[in-house]
């Protein structure tokens, strides 16, 4: 399974006041809230929480092929140390790994350790290291196929890909 | 209200955060907030907000989640407002 989503911490800022009456009772359960108070940073950690229900829905839908919803309390978030955490959506969970630097939150299902992300700073960039990671004559293609799902076409394979991008960042999961 | 008034307000609500000039522009029952509009999925917590205090209702997870398009949007409004 696959499933990502980077969140621009500075444009983050500027686009949503997280901290705004009822935004995180529509978001986060109660738990989920505490998690985030109890923080240090509750703006940080709420993003992680954030980072880990969307890639786990990207990872759900992908898997289960459901039209989109916007219900981000069906995805429950459990936090296990500093980078992995579950998500739990209709009796079933997945692993996600977060990573947090100064600039942005970036989150993936790590459902199987054979995946990998790269993060660049813009489209061009992304490809440039998937060229790095599949050698020179690769051509990688972003592509969109049935539902609107990302892959990236690679010589002649199709592999399936997550995308994000938020802000300054880009990030692929494949 | 009309289905034509609740989009009217909806769509003064949504413009803060459309990061497409021209599907707003053209903006439809029909068009979908993060594809068409590309309102990105934290703003969409804001749309519910606004549209809450626009309307003085309270929007419910079972509902929000419907709240991906204009269309389904200005129903949950509608079947809101009739149950006040």
């Amino acid at each position: 399974m696959i499933g990502n989503d980077i969140v621009d911490l500075k444009k983050a800022k500027t686009d949503s006041n997280i901290f705004r009456p009822r935004y995180m009772e529509k978001v986060l359960s109660q738990n989920e809230q505490n998690l985030v108070f109890s923080s240090p940073n509750p703006e940080q950690r709420f993003w992680r929480l954030w980072t880990m229900k969307e890639s786990a829905y990207k990872a759900f839908q992908r898997e289960l092929n459901f039209k989109s919803i916007f219900n981000p309390f069906a995805f429950y978030c459990e936090l296990i140390d500093l980078e992995n955490g579950l998500v739990h959506f209709e009796g079933n969970s997945v692993k996600t790994t977060t990573f947090n630097s100064e600039n942005y939150i970036y989150s993936s299902v790590s459902y199987s350790t054979f995946t990998r992300s790269l993060i660049a700073n813009s489209m061009e960039e992304l490809l440039q290291n998937l060229r790095m990671e599949f050698g020179e004559s690769s051509q990688p293609e972003l592509l969109k196929l049935k539902n609107g799902l990302p892959f990236i076409k690679i010589v002649s394979k199709i592999i399936p890909v997550s995308t994000t991008h938020h802000g300054l960042y880009f990030a692929i999961q494949f | 209200m009309t289905a034509e008034a609740i989009q009217d307000k909806l769509k003064v609500i949504v413009q803060p955060y459309v990061n497409h000039q021209e599907n707003f522009d053209n903006l439809t029952s029909q068009s979908d907030f993060i594809n068409d509009l590309q309102i990105n999925s934290a703003n969409l917590v804001d749309v519910v907000l606004d549209v809450e205090d626009e309307f003085d209702i309270r929007i419910e997870n079972d509902d929000m989640e419907k709240m991906i398009s204009v269309e389904a949007t200005v129903n949950v409004i509608q079947k809101k407002l009739k149950s006040k």
